[in-house]
């Protein structure tokens, strides 16, 4: 072979190698990897191996080669490292922190670890800075206050009622909620300093960081009328800022005491084993007091849903104003063979008129009505507005739009065929059918009309502070505009009639213009779920509110009243 | 008197490299000593001074006394094996406390002991450096050395004592001495010796056998012979790591002979053959080579001590915990087979990396002075010894990061151990009577 073809193929290798290598440092399983790794070191030997056949005396080729195989092994082992050191370190701590878990099979040597010992991450071996508990930040809602702090080594949760949101620092349990999502800037790793660490791995000294404070864009004393006005009925509160998108409001209940989780630095085992009880209890109830409903929970929407079809129909152009001519029949027909769809009480006609507009078939939620309108947006369009809503398809949901905590993402279908058939667009118009979305998908949802229009992506955390310096602020993000000005101008005109002479008059307050919806959607195994959503003051909406009662009966028998309790709150009237 | 001077002025200043290299090393050893004192709180044990004065005293006045000499020996050999020693010295003194706490008082004083290994090690290196012995001497009794180390492993058989499972050790009273490290040097030498004799061998006819062509009998006895003893290691002795290594000692100077990759290849086939052959048999070949597929399969049983070390591996990241900052004792035989865990955990993958290039600067400079030897016989020496430590030094490393199945062997001069560190000097010793290229004809 010519030398030249020779050093073409070797580089070739080279570059090969390398590939091979950069690949297998991080995906691939123990074997596949020793795989790679042979095979790369045979193409890298391959340049020095021509080197030393063209230009070695031929009395050392042996010792040359043997030398090379040598350095080359010990290149293996070092590149081994790289993959253990750095590159499967922290699968290699999950794993490990994962077996400690188990527990129960585990011989002398693993259990003889006392209990205190024990966190999510294994045996604290870990970097003194991961688990710092001692030199955590505090959590605070938008006024400062503190929500969340560590005394002597203990994270202490003042409102025991903010534990589906704040979350947890549990050293049995991990993280979970504002305490996980922020973990970084609480424990003050986001601020610390390469050479700060170096220095101190180094010189052995202890590695101080510099914890930052998390406020939040809840108002604590909002927050405590949400939870209130919501008793312990199973449901959810969610008030959105609609300007921006702040959460300032995210009640749900059942919930759970975050302090029950929590185990100080030093903890008997009692202690251990009383967090221990406490958290299988947690696990075991039927009612899912770990879900947080208001972000988590995913409900038949009903009436409240009509906000959408509406908001479609006006920005389409299908209808031209509040005034724009609707029947509300008491029956329609959709597919042969299916059955009509009806409305709630017979003979709304009365209420609405015959023909009637759109303005009076929202305030007296007529299903035909709705029904007919979504029929004649047809199955694109109606999910094209969906989706501006951000409520996707189940078979490819959309990605949730609060990224602070756990969220789900809403539904309008299980699969954009079901929409196809006219009966299943129909029930889909106005409430029924497959769709399913949370609390704040519906908060959202208003908060878009009360915004002209465009969605604000919803946010938690206001502001990371380390001592009074601000060291990242939220921005408040547009979406998309989901429908245009004019269109939400129009529905939020709409939504006053609602108040003004609807379902939803009871929850007028002295004094301000309220635009809302109240829904009743029928859910398996009990009363239908109770639903309200509203926007308030309607000149310029400062807030957004979505409420949900499960199995609470009619929206404006259960829902309605905790709205109203909650915007009086907000808006600083007396009810 | 003048001129005497300047003859020892000219002597010192041509080995001037050794020297300096040999402070740096003591400088590194003393930085570290340092950290072990500032985080006792200041607090100074005699074993910290003891470490320190051995390394200044051993290294630095026997690197003096070979400029004084003036024989002209390598000047980078000895600085890597001083500095890895003290690397061992640095962690048998911060490994010591923990061990006591762990697992209790056997492990008292191993820093000392240690210091102790050390110190006769460097004796050792000054009597092959300074006692006229002639280099001839070795080929000449070459089955007197072949004899001592069968005997060797004839009386480890018989009145062995049984440690770990694996029948190593030959108690000598004072101390227990490991057969197998003296047995390296043996095998060196008279596989030297041997194959330099049979080295005009190469395209005289070979024996057919059907399609496949032998190589001459005089290569297939001692390669059969060599394949039957490792296995013999590995059944009677258990001792995987051993057996390995003497196998890749023999097919590196078999192959520096003949300069044919296929009886290496023949070679790992049958050592692959024979261990393949074993696994269903033996308990203790099985467990090593299913930890090695997969440790998290059995994770508190054969898998444990994989994990804990890959743990420790981990945890050191790329800068490590800090020396004396982490929890490296969890590893089982932290300070003998697992030290390299330790050092991951404690010195991350710098200390790791920088351990590795010591030994790759070893291999380089060991093979560069087998290239240089003045003869075949010195050639082979000087290779096998270099292929003794080095690859000791991979199949350790490679086993503990779970490259390859884990034998039990020591990392050489960082492990704690006595008979480890002392024929390790002998080799380092060897290594330096080669290389000298101004020895005077009586010593050759």
């Amino acid at each position: 072979m010519a030398p030249r073809t020779r050093y073409a193929i070797a580089g070739f290798g080279f570059v090969c190698a390398i590939l091979l290598l950069g690949i297998g440092m991080v995906v691939l399983s123990m074997m596949q990897w020793r795989l790679h790794l042979l095979t790369s070191l045979w193409l890298l030997s391959l340049l020095p191996r021509a080197l030393i056949t063209q230009r070695a005396a031929p009395g050392v080729h042996g010792i040359a080669r043997l030398s090379l195989i040598v350095v080359l092994s010990f290149v293996a082992v070092a590149l081994q490292l790289g993959r253990e050191q750095i590159g499967q370190a922290s699968t290699t701590r999950i794993r490990v922190a994962q077996l400690r878990e188990v527990g129960a099979t585990a011989p002398d040597q693993a259990t003889a670890l006392r209990p205190g010992d024990r966190t999510a991450l294994g045996n604290g071996r870990i970097w003194p800075v991961m688990i710092g508990a001692s030199v955590r930040g505090t959590i605070r809602d938008r006024n400062g206050v503190v929500l969340a702090e560590t005394r002597d080594g203990r994270r202490i949760y003042p409102f025991p009622d903010l534990g589906n949101i704040i979350g947890f620092q549990s050293r049995l349990y991990g993280n979970s909620g504002v305490e996980a999502a922020r973990d970084l800037d609480l424990s003050g790793t986001r601020t610390f300093s390469v050479t700060a660490l170096l220095e101190s791995r180094l010189l052995g000294t202890p590695f101080t960081t510099q914890p930052a404070d998390v406020y939040l864009t809840l108002d604590a004393t909002l927050q405590q009328a949400a939870q209130a006005a919501l008793g312990d009925r199973p449901g959810a509160v969610v008030v959105l800022d609609p300007r921006t998108g702040a959460i300032l409001a995210l009640a749900t209940y059942p919930r759970f005491d975050p302090n029950q989780l929590v185990l100080a630095d030093t903890a008997s085992a009692e202690q251990v084993a009383q967090v221990q009880a406490f958290w299988q209890g947690l696990t075991e109830r039927s009612d899912s007091p770990l879900l947080n409903r208001a972000t988590q929970g995913r409900y038949p929407p009903g009436s409240v849903i009509k906000t959408l079809t509406a908001a479609a129909a006006l920005d389409s152009g299908l209808l031209t104003g509040p005034e724009a001519q609707v029947t509300c029949p008491n029956r329609l027909n959709t597919d042969a063979g299916a059955p009509p769809v009806v409305n709630a009480v017979e003979n709304l006609a009365q209420r609405t008129g015959d023909p009637s507009d759109l303005r009076r078939v929202y305030a007296w939620s007529c299903n035909t009505a709705f029904a007919q309108i979504g029929l004649g947006l047809g199955a694109e369009r109606f999910a094209d507005y969906a989706g501006r809503f951000g409520l996707g398809f189940a078979d490819a949901p959309a990605e949730p739009a609060l990224l602070d905590i756990p969220a789900e993402a809403g539904t309008i279908a299980n699969d954009p065929a079901f929409l196809q058939r006219p009966v299943a667009l129909a029930d889909t118009s106005f409430g029924q059918g497959q769709a399913l979305v949370t609390p704040l998908d519906m908060a959202q949802m208003v908060a878009l009309v009360a915004n002209n229009g465009i969605l604000m992506r919803p946010y938690l955390v206001q502001d990371v502070r380390v001592g009074d310096q601000i060291r990242s602020a939220a921005k408040p993000t547009i979406i998309r505009q989901a429908i245009n000005i004019q269109a939400a101008a129009q529905l939020r005109d709409v939504m006053r009639s609602s108040v003004e002479f609807g379902y939803a008059k009871p929850v007028a307050l002295p004094g301000i213009t309220i635009g809302a919806k109240t829904g009743t959607a029928e859910a398996p195994g009990g009363a239908p779920h109770s639903w309200f959503v509203a926007i308030a003051p309607l000149e310029q909406p400062r807030f957004a509110i979505a409420v949900i009662v499960e199995h609470g009966g009619e929206g404006s028998r259960n829902a309605l009243p905790i709205a109203r309790q909650v915007l009086a709150a907000a808006l600083g009237v007396q009810p | 008197m003048h001129t005497q001077l300047t003859s020892i002025r000219q002597r010192i200043g041509g080995r001037l490299l050794e020297l300096e290299l040999l402070i740096t090393a003591c400088l590194l050893l003393i930085a570290g000593i340092g950290i072990l004192i500032a985080e006792a709180g200041g607090q100074v044990r005699w074993v910290d001074i003891a470490i320190v004065a051995a390394f200044v005293s051993f290294f630095i006045i026997l690197s003096i006394g070979l400029a004084l000499r003036g024989w002209g020996e390598d000047q980078i050999v000895l600085p890597l094996a001083a500095l890895l020693s003290g690397v061992g010295m640095v962690l048998a003194r911060r490994l010591e406390p923990d061990l006591i706490a762990r697992y209790g008082d056997i492990h008292s004083g191993i820093a000392i002991k240690q210091v102790i290994w050390v110190f006769l090690g460097s004796l050792i290196l000054m009597l092959v450096s300074f006692v006229p012995w002639r280099l001839r001497w070795l080929r000449h009794y070459r089955y007197t050395w072949l004899l001592l180390g069968l005997l060797l492993v004839g009386l480890t058989t018989i009145v062995g004592v049984e440690r770990n499972g694996a029948r190593l050790w030959l108690n000598l009273g004072f101390f227990q001495l490991q057969p197998v490290e003296p047995l390296k040097i043996l095998l060196v030498v008279y596989l030297a010796a041997y194959l330099d004799d049979h080295r005009d061998l190469i395209g005289r006819a070979s024996y057919r056998l059907g399609p496949l062509r032998l190589p001459p009998l005089p290569y297939l006895v001692p390669i059969m012979l060599m394949w039957g003893m490792t296995i013999v290691l590995i059944i009677i002795q258990k001792d995987l790591g051993a057996a390995l290594l003497f196998f890749a000692i023999f097919l590196a100077m078999l192959y520096l002979v003949t300069n044919r990759s296929s009886y290496v290849a023949a070679g790992l086939l049958a050592f692959s053959a024979g261990a393949a052959a074993l696994y269903p048999i033996f308990s203790h070949v099985r467990t090593r080579v299913d930890a090695w597929r997969d440790p998290w399969a059995d994770p508190f049983g054969g898998g444990y001590q994989m994990i804990q070390a890959l743990y420790a591996f981990a945890n050191g990241g790329a800068v490590g915990a800090g020396l004396g900052l982490g929890n490296p004792t969890t590893v089982p035989e932290s300070q003998t087979d697992f030290v390299f865990a330790a050092i991951g955990e404690e010195l991350g993958l710098v200390g790791t990396l920088g351990l590795l290039l010591c030994y790759a600067l070893l291999a380089i400079q060991g093979y560069s002075i087998a290239r240089n030897a003045r003869d075949g016989f010195q050639q082979l020496l000087a290779a096998g010894l270099t292929t003794a430590i080095v690859v000791q030094a991979f199949i350790i490393t490679a086993g503990v990061t779970n490259l390859i199945p884990l034998t039990g062997i020591t990392l050489p001069f960082v492990s704690y151990g006595g008979s480890s560190t002392l024929i390790n000097f002998v080799m380092i010793g060897i290594l330096l009577r080669i290389s000298a290229a101004g020895k005077p004809p009586h010593v050759q």
